[in-house]
């Protein structure tokens, strides 16, 4: 393709206004989405069970005015949150080693011998088995895929929880 | 012609009456928590049932007596199979809805996966309380608590969907 003519320069034009608007667009985004996160790590901290704070990075980003996209967007904006938290809480784990495996094992700990893959392994079957049934309970109505966003977000966000007590209990 | 349809599909209601726990597999201790968990669950305040029938437990296992650590360790060991236990009945009752009113792609039913998955990753994730806590006895009720959360979560989905 070519741009030869004037009408090639106005469409040209218009075509880098358009990449601007998407940009600045994607700016202002990207500033909500860190706004979003904010208000979601506040509540974190703030006095109330820390469960309950569980999308409020999703709802804020839904209600910002003009958010191109729909609500499954800022789902899954709060369900990459999670995930890093639970990458760096995983990390975080000791591992099992020789004298957690042999306590286990003389103490009788029942099966599963603890595993930090088997954990990792179990959850992400959870959390598509549990997803993936509430996307179904939509049929195929347009909700379905925010509700599976929806419920990635949710169960990630309840077992980063998880981790984060336990770890918080190993301090 | 696009259509949507936003509204969650009310394909069952009244299933929630018509499920119940079968309580002849569960430990005495466990079954005298099935209808305090069984009426949490039905409020609206249902992501609050974990832990919320133990005094029924405790009423049974002491007579009324003294309660003590003991007492409340075998109760918190015996909540993981009543959450079993509700799963199981709340999966029986999604299957008890009419075919013809599930949604067209329920037909491998994924609550009986979900179900499955869900005693799996209870199993990993609690098991790792032994890295977390050196003494066995606390180990082993922090073990049995992490796996009645787990459940209990599952548990208040499916009410969820049982209510419509």
């Amino acid at each position: 393709m070519t741009f030869g003519g004037p009408r090639d320069l106005s469409s040209l034009a218009t075509m880098k206004g358009a990449v601007a608007l998407l940009v600045w667009a994607g700016a202002a985004a990207a500033e909500d989405d860190g706004a979003a996160i904010a208000v979601l790590e506040a509540c974190l901290e703030g006095p109330g069970p820390e469960v309950g704070c569980i999308g409020a990075a999703a709802g804020l980003c839904a209600a910002t005015e003009g958010r191109q996209g729909g609500v499954g967007i800022c789902y899954g904006l709060e369900n990459a949150y999670w995930e890093e938290q639970v990458a760096r809480e995983m990390d975080a784990m000791p591992a099992p080693g020789v004298t957690a495996e042999a306590f286990a094992a003389r103490v009788n700990w029942p099966i599963p011998q603890p595993s930090l893959a088997a954990v990792q392994v179990a959850f992400e079957a959870y959390r598509d088995a549990a997803c993936d049934m509430e996307g179904a309970l939509w049929g195929n109505g347009s909700g379905a895929g925010p509700a599976w966003m929806a419920c990635r977000m949710r169960v990630t966000a309840e077992h980063a929880l998880r981790l984060d007590a336990w770890l918080e209990d190993l301090e | 012609m696009m259509r949507f349809s936003w509204v969650l599909v009310a394909f069952w209601p009244g299933a929630l009456a018509a499920q119940s726990v079968e309580v002849s597999t569960l430990s005495p201790e466990a079954a005298a928590m099935v209808p305090g968990v069984e009426a949490c669950l039905a409020t609206a305040d249902r992501l609050a049932c974990a832990g919320v029938a133990i005094p029924a437990c405790l009423e049974v296992s002491t007579g009324g007596a003294e309660v003590t650590d003991v007492d409340r360790f075998q109760c918190v060991v015996h909540e993981p199979s009543l959450w079993e236990a509700v799963i199981t009945a709340q999966v029986e009752a999604l299957h008890a809805v009419p075919t013809a009113q599930q949604p067209a792609n329920l037909d491998e039913h994924p609550y009986d996966l979900a179900a499955e998955m869900v005693r799996d990753y209870a199993g990993a994730l609690c098991a790792a309380a032994i890295y977390v806590f050196p003494d066995r006895r606390e180990a082993a009720m922090r073990n049995r608590e992490c796996m009645r959360d787990v459940y209990a979560l599952h548990a208040t989905t499916l009410a969820g969907f049982l209510d419509g």
